[in-house]
């Protein structure tokens, strides 16, 4: 045996072509209207059409259709049998329709066709029976084992049995047991029982005797025999193979099941293909010996299997591999003994046989076109493209370009805010739906120029504040598509909010696989977070700004002009939080803008009020200055010294308040070390529960379980009740981190604007980071600890370089693995310290990178200094100020110090030699190479030394800071 | 109502024709209109609903009675067709109530039917991570009950890890498929190609024999992932939630039970709470009073089988023996023999399995599928002539037979015969199971056997038909050994950097990079090509002995 092809014989499309047909559609019989009749073929679709056919010979007639019509209800399927009783011709039978709700009979008529127009059969509806419930299917046969005439009964949708008896008789009944989903009911003529498969997916069988007496009796009644199939059924039908059995074939979802009539297995194939549909039939007369019993079984890929009882004996492929039919059905033509008759779901209506024609898999031509070379060099352009698409990643700009033209985005909040937000709609929490807090509305356009596979958007906002969506993902994007979101930002918890920023998130991965994200930001409007109130005189903490741009005008209007209605030319405006909004305490921020001056003080009690209004004057200082086009902040190379150019716009007055965020960082830490210890506790709890747990279930049935069920409920209280307190405790943590974000980002707009070496600026920048994240394993006071370390040690904030380097062998001993968050606390207040230092230093007419850069070189340089004490800093910076002018190096060179390269390498040789004569730490690890090779050494690592950060401001790898420290490694 | 009902009946219609999906849909139209009109669903406990169901009809019946006791005398359990009247009455009432049994036949239809189209057959995938550690299980359990409401789905899935990835068994051969048929096939997107032939070259960075047959773990995740994505988007999937679900309560549903736990089990994929289920039915089975008294009559032998087959997925072997033990004395049903010939190969016990499965095979010796489980018992146990000798016996039986055939052709390869290899590959092709790794099989073993005009278009033909990352992967990893078997190290250098940018954690790919970057004289990226490697294949031996051999012979 091999696979051959089902050869087609006949076929035909009916007349609806939609996919309207299932395996009650298809109907092979006969009507007995002449002699030596063959079979029809009825087809009947879910729309109503209803076909008949009668196939002469091989390949399609158009006298093969005898009738073609339309009945007013869908067909849910077709059947023939002797439906009524008073014919005269007893080969004569009728033709069953169901619909919905009625079961029509059909005498079939012939009608001789004229000279070649062919032979026509017309309908004449002997008798219908209407019913309420919609119907399922029938199942018919001489019930009670009448002979020569048929019963049939109705088998409804819930369940319910229809019984037809001829001559109007009908009546209902439900089998007994639970309600299953439809399934087919078959009728066994040698036992006269049904068989049913039941809602728990067992077989049953129930006699006609018991079935048709149990509504007279009112009797329960239980079925013959039961046998569990343990599946799903497909399809169910009874063949009689012997004169004293018959067979139930049930082709189930997996098996191939074959039972007798006494519910006795007799095989259960495992199909290694989904089953669609199946027919089985006996070759031969059961009443004598040698018939044989075959099953064809159509598998979901269109394929044919043939068995014999369980074995099988021929598998066949439909040539063209379309879907698989959805009803099989075996039946004899005109010129066709035993024909495959098999209808598609989509109406395809087919008469084929077993031919020897083996079914050879037609290998689709690849077309190859002969290689032409330029082709062939696109082709490996184009691999060679995706290799370093993928796999390359040197060119992040141009990378990140052809992202943003992959995706383009545009994302904008209305600066106006609304105060209509459907709080039910957008679940926000009772506590601040009360308050009524204004919202935002914004929008987000994008267009995608590139076929997608994944395309995912997620908003960022800070924490406290919610937007109506927060991530969206779309699949199999087509280029091309583009589409506009409305959004809605509100608060959603009564949090202080650190930033008004809100960042949408667009990641993707294209049809190669490769992922990209892109990112653009908006700013919620102020008037989310601030009502105007009454300016105060005083506050605790001051801040004062001066505008030193000439672009923008230091107004009020200039940076807060949605507060300034009518009184346009104000100087004080108090603006009050909006968002905790607790009743005891009224967060109130104060702007006042000197009248002759350019200077801007801003002024509260509260550290948390700061920051977003902060954010609003540096953000819109540095717009309007870059939109009026002189500066350009472009991220080009840093040379070391360069002043912090925003400081040509707008200037802090160097002040930090150190003792309000410190008393976050207390609090956020405090709080820390609570969960820390709850965790443990209840990790402890845990652990203890489990232990009971398991005895419990090693416990022998007999033994008592009181005492062991009495741990476990205290225990279990125990556990739930600090649970509780964690999640308390976590809500207050959650509180205690927005403050401290306001805090640190305060700290971080002050140190933005504060006149210092622009990288100083950057790296303190980015190790302020805000969000502050706390991790299970990690507080933000550990993770942060080692950048703050390291400031402390290296670097332009440094003390000295001779101490640093002891620093750094301090750290590495003690630092590795224990903090201590005294010592982090001290760091962090000496980093403030250090700051405001430097950046109140006197500037010598701050201006020109030249000079700015000759200002800040003794910091730079560590020049050799004395265990200054903490308490004459100030003094310390003047010497080292004064160090500047020392006669090691010429003023004249320094004077004349530009920014060109070969002046830093002087500068860079001069503080070589410095350092030699200094200390005599290179020995000691320098002691291995030969002098000549420590010159050498010298002079690269030298280069390096200052880049102590790079220019992306990540932290040094530790051979730039090895270099710095002069080591060699 | 009527058209409702009549919509109820298309659903069964297109579950009958296989049409899951569309199934599925008009089910959702189905059920979103029940829940407009507040249908309650599971409401009354089994029993009475039926009672009342009874009732309700024994009064429809009497009331019919009445009317026609004129025309039917005294036989009142015949009625004739209902008065007109009446009917539209009804009918009036019905319409705007959908029933109760319609909504929760629409409902389980549903559930049905996204089983269905999920459905794998767990005894032909193996499920890679035998040996998941125990607590972890346990945890998770406790897990999911402490968070009701959380979907298990998204919350506790646990990652695919690479440890779990290594466990595969080595070339099953057939990973191809295992069946004769196209469609299973083609819904296990994840399974790998036949055994990659890569070994019979001796250098360093030859190919691993044994790679995972599928990318992202077992099938069972397959499974769940294209359920999950199935249901984005679906308003009623909440009627469908898992999390939600007391066993108890449902175990004495028997008309919903079982489909219930397909459903946990194939679609969700939630083995955990398939058992739960499963223990409260077998409870409930027990405790019901039954009149013959023995228990074992009482106790169904598919909830045993269940039962088993969740205590092997959660791998508890041991505990899944008795359980399939008592399930295959009430009935010989053929998964109940696979399922406890697995077992006892997790237990290591092959030489039980094929004493189990020979008893079976004496009883019904032409059923393939026990064959076929005895060649691939065979095969663990590393009897290849044993195994192949089956596997011919299989392809006697049911010359159709894929796997069977899979299997010759890979002994074939390895035995150093290419030439047969190509014949068994070109007998599956001509069956019409053709895909990339049928067409990258067939380029290999062309390779090997010479005839080296069908490589590339065998090759080419692959890559055109390769739709997973994987898939294109592989298929590049194989063009590289053509490249080095023709000596243009630059070209396979670039195969190989193909088959990283389809799938990034290749270990294969990685180690002969590695090799190739060596012998170009790159020993520092050769070194860091290996310690990827050795990330992603902790124990693989080709790695670990590069690694040994480049400590050894080159100071970095």
């Amino acid at each position: 045996m091999s696979l051959f092809n089902v050869c087609s014989w006949w076929s035909a499309q009916c007349a609806d072509p939609g996919e309207q047909y299932d395996v009650a559609s298809l109907l092979c019989a006969r009507f007995g209207l002449e002699e030596q009749e063959k079979d029809y073929i009825i087809v009947g679709s879910q729309t109503g059409q209803l076909s008949i056919y009668y196939p002469h010979r091989r390949g399609y007639d158009a006298t093969d259709l005898l009738l073609e019509t339309l009945m007013p209800a869908p067909i849910l399927g077709l059947y023939a049998g002797k439906f009524s009783g008073n014919v005269r011709n007893e080969n004569t039978n009728q033709l069953g329709v169901l619909l919905p709700n009625a079961i029509a009979i059909y005498n079939v008529q012939a009608i001789g066709g004229l000279a070649e127009h062919g032979a026509q059969v017309r309908l004449q509806l002997q008798a219908e029976h209407k019913f309420k419930r919609v119907a399922f299917g029938l199942c018919q046969g001489h019930f009670g084992q009448v002979k020569g005439r048929e019963f049939f009964c109705v088998v409804h949708l819930d369940g319910t049995l229809t019984f037809y008896e001829q001559d109007g008789i009908s009546y209902e009944c439900r089998f007994p047991g639970y309600r299953a989903l439809p399934a087919p009911v078959s009728y066994c003529e040698r036992t006269d029982s049904f068989f049913r498969f039941s809602a728990s997916w067992h077989l049953q069988c129930y006699s006609y005797q018991d079935l048709s007496h149990s509504l007279m009796t009112k009797s329960s009644y239980q079925p013959t025999w039961t046998q569990g199939v343990g599946e799903g059924i497909v399809d169910m039908r009874v063949v009689q193979v012997k004169e004293n059995c018959s067979y139930i074939m049930i082709l189930g979802e997996r098996n191939f099941i074959s039972l007798d009539d006494n519910g006795k297995f007799i095989f259960i194939l495992k199909l290694d293909y989904a089953p669609k549909c199946f027919h089985s039939f006996v070759v031969g007369y059961y009443w004598e010996p040698g018939a044989r019993l075959i099953t064809a079984i159509i598998s979901d890929s269109s394929k044919l299997h043939i068995y014999e009882e369980a074995n099988i004996i021929w598998a066949a492929q439909w040539p063209n591999q379309a879907n698989a039919p959805v009803a099989i059905q075996r039946s004899n033509m005109q010129g066709l003994a035993g024909g495959i008759v098999t209808l598609g779901a989509r109406g395809q209506l087919e008469v084929g046989y077993l031919g020897a024609d083996p079914f050879t898999f037609q290998v689709q031509p690849l077309n190859i076109e002969a290689l032409s070379f330029a082709q062939a060099h696109k082709e490996l352009q184009q691999l060679e493209d995706e290799i370093k698409e993928a796999v390359d990643v040197r060119d992040m700009d141009a990378l990140n370009q052809q992202a943003a033209d992959q995706v383009r985005l545009s994302f904008s909040i209305q600066t106006d805010v609304s105060e209509d937000l459907d709080t039910l709609l957008l679940d926000v929490p009772a506590d601040v739906a009360v308050k009524e807090m204004p919202s935002a509305k914004g929008l987000l356009r994008f267009k995608i120029k590139a076929d997608l596979a994944e395309l995912q958007l997620v908003f960022q906002t800070p924490n406290g504040v919610r937007c109506s969506q927060d991530t969206i993902s779309f699949v199999d994007v087509v280029a091309g598509t583009s589409q506009e979101l409305k959004l809605d930002f509100y608060i959603a918890e009564l949090l202080h909010i650190h930033s008004t920023k809100v960042e949408v998130v667009a990641s993707f991965v294209n049809s190669r696989g490769i992922p990209r994200v892109i990112q653009q930001n908006a700013h919620l409007p102020l008037g989310m977070f601030y009502r105007v109130c009454q300016p105060q005189k005083a506050a605790g903490i001051k801040l004062t700004y001066s505008i030193t741009s000439r672009h923008v005008a230091p107004k009020l209007r200039t940076f807060f002009g949605e507060f300034l209605e009518g009184q346009a030319d104000a100087h004080a405006l108090g603006l009050q939080l909006l968002c905790p909004g607790l009743d005891k305490q009224s967060e109130v921020i104060t702007v006042v803008v000197a009248k002759s001056s350019n200077r801007i003080r801003i002024q509260s009690d509260y550290v948390e009020t700061f920051a977003m209004i902060l954010e609003r004057l540096v953000q819109t200082t540095l717009q309007l200055d870059s939109s009026a086009g002189l500066l350009k902040m472009d991220k080009k190379k840093l040379k070391r010294g360069v002043l912090n150019r925003r400081v040509e716009r707008l200037m802090a007055a160097p002040f930090l308040p150190t003792q309000p965020i410190l008393h976050r960082v207390d609090v956020h830490h405090e709080t820390q070390q609570n969960i820390r210890k709850q965790t443990e506790k209840m990790e402890d709890l845990w652990q203890q529960f489990k232990t009971l747990q398991r005895q419990l279930q090693e416990q022998q049935e007999q033994e008592p379980k009181e005492a062991l069920t009495m741990q476990i409920e205290t225990n279990y209280d125990q556990l739930i009740l600090e649970g509780d307190k964690l999640v308390d405790i976590r809500r207050d943590e959650r509180r205690q981190r927005c403050d401290l974000n306001c805090a640190v980002a305060l700290a971080k707009w002050i140190i933005q604007a504060l006149n210092l070496e622009e990288r100083v600026v950057n790296v303190v920048g980015s190790v302020l980071s805000v969000p502050v994240e706390d991790w299970t394993e990690l507080s933000w006071e550990e993770s942060m600890a080692p950048g703050i370390d390291m400031l402390h040690h290296f670097g332009p904030l440094t003390r000295s370089k001779s101490t640093s380097t002891h620093g750094l062998l301090d750290a590495t001993d003690t630092n590795k693995d224990s903090f201590e968050y005294g010592r982090f606390r001290r760091h962090f207040a000496t980093l403030f310290d250090r700051i405001v230092r430097l950046a109140s230093s006197p500037q010598p007419s701050a201006g020109s990178g030249v000079d700015s850069s000759g200002a800040e070189q003794p910091v730079e340089v560590g020049e050799e200094q004395q265990p200054a004490k903490q308490a004459d800093e100030i003094g310390r910076m003047h010497r080292m100020l004064g160090d500047q002018c020392l006669p090691q190096a010429p003023l004249k060179r320094k004077s004349n110090m530009t920014t060109s390269l070969e002046a830093v390498e002087d500068d860079e040789e001069y503080d070589e030699e410095d350092l030699r004569e200094d200390v005599g730490y290179r020995k000691e690890y320098g002691t291995g190479t030969g002098t000549g090779t420590s010159t050498g050494t010298q002079k690269t690592s030298s280069q390096p030394r200052s880049e102590w950060v790079n220019e992306d401001f990540e932290l040094p790898t530790t051979e730039e800071l090895f270099s710095d420290l002069g080591i060699w490694w | 109502m009527a058209t409702l009902e009549l919509d109820y009946f298309r659903a069964v219609s297109l579950y009958r024709r296989r049409s899951y999906e569309q199934c599925a849909e008009l089910c959702n139209a189905l059920l979103q209109a029940g829940h407009d009109n507040n249908v309650q669903m599971f409401a009354t406990k089994e029993g009475e609903q039926e009672e009342h169901q009874q009732q309700q009809q024994q009064a429809e019946l009497e009331g019919n009675s009445n009317s026609n006791s004129r025309r039917f005398g005294s036989n009142l359990q015949r009625i004739g067709p209902r008065h007109a009247q009446q009917q539209q009455k009804a009918a009036a009432v019905a319409s705007i109530m959908m029933p109760t049994w319609l909504m929760e036949g629409v409902w389980q239809l549903k559930m049905r039917a996204l089983t269905q189209r999920v459905y794998l057959d767990d005894l032909e995938v193996d499920d890679a991570g035998e040996e998941e550690a125990h607590e972890e299980v346990e945890f998770e359990r406790i897990a999911t009950a402490a968070r009701p409401g959380s979907s298990i789905k998204t919350a506790f899935q646990p990652r695919p890890s690479t440890s779990q990835r290594q466990t595969q068994r080595s070339s099953r051969g057939a990973g191809l498929a295992h069946s004769s048929d196209g469609r299973l096939n083609s819904s296990r997107p994840g399974s790998a190609a036949v055994a990659r032939p890569g070994t019979s070259l001796s250098r360093p960075g030859s190919s691993l024999g044994a790679r995972p047959a599928s990318r992202c773990g077992t099938a069972s995740r397959v499974r769940a992932t294209s359920a999950a994505a199935f249901n984005v988007g679906d308003a009623t999937s909440k009627l469908y939630q898992a999390s939600r679900l007391n066993p108890t309560i449902y175990a004495e549903r028997e008309t919903l039970v079982k489909a219930l736990f397909q459903f946990l089990f194939y679609h969700e994929a939630d083995v955990q709470k398939a058992h739960s289920l499963c223990r409260a039915v077998l409870e409930v089975q027990r405790q019901r009073p039954s009149a013959s008294g023995s228990e074992a009559t009482r106790i169904d032998w598919w909830w045993q089988q269940q039962m088993g087959r969740c205590l092997l997925a959660l791998h508890y072997p041991r505990r899944a023996e008795p359980c399939l033990q008592q399930s295959l004395a009430a009935f010989p049903h053929p998964d109940t023999y696979l399922l406890l010939s697995r077992l006892y190969q997790r237990l290591k016990q092959p030489e039980r399995a094929l004493v189990l499965i020979g008893e079976v095979v004496d009883l019904r010796p032409f059923d393939v599928t026990y064959r076929l489980e005895q060649a691939r018992i065979h095969q663990a146990m590393q009897r290849q002539e044993d195994s192949l000798q089956l596997y011919r016996l299989v392809s006697r039986l049911q010359p159709i037979n894929v796997e069977a055939l899979a299997s010759i052709a890979v002994g074939y390869f390895y035995d150093n015969n290419p030439e047969m290899a190509l014949m068994y590959y070109r007998r599956i092709l001509s069956l019409g199971a053709h895909s990339a790794e049928l067409y990258c099989n067939i380029a290999l073993c062309c390779l090997y056997g010479g005839q080296i005009d069908l490589v590339l278009p065998c090759f080419q033909r692959s890559l055109a038909m390769s739709t997973q990352p994987e898939q294109k992967a592989d298929v590049w990893y194989n063009l590289s050994f053509v490249a080095v078997t023709s000596g243009d190290f630059n070209l396979a250098r670039r195969c190989l950097q193909l088959c990283l940018t389809s799938d990034a954690r290749n270990g294969a790919a990685l180690n002969n990079l590695a090799v190739l970057a060596a012998q170009g004289g790159d020993v520092l990226a050769a070194k860091s090509y290996l310690n990827a490697a050795k990330d992603m294949m902790p124990d693989a031996e080709e790695v670990t002995s590069n690694l040994q051999f480049m400590d050894l012979h080159y100071k970095l």
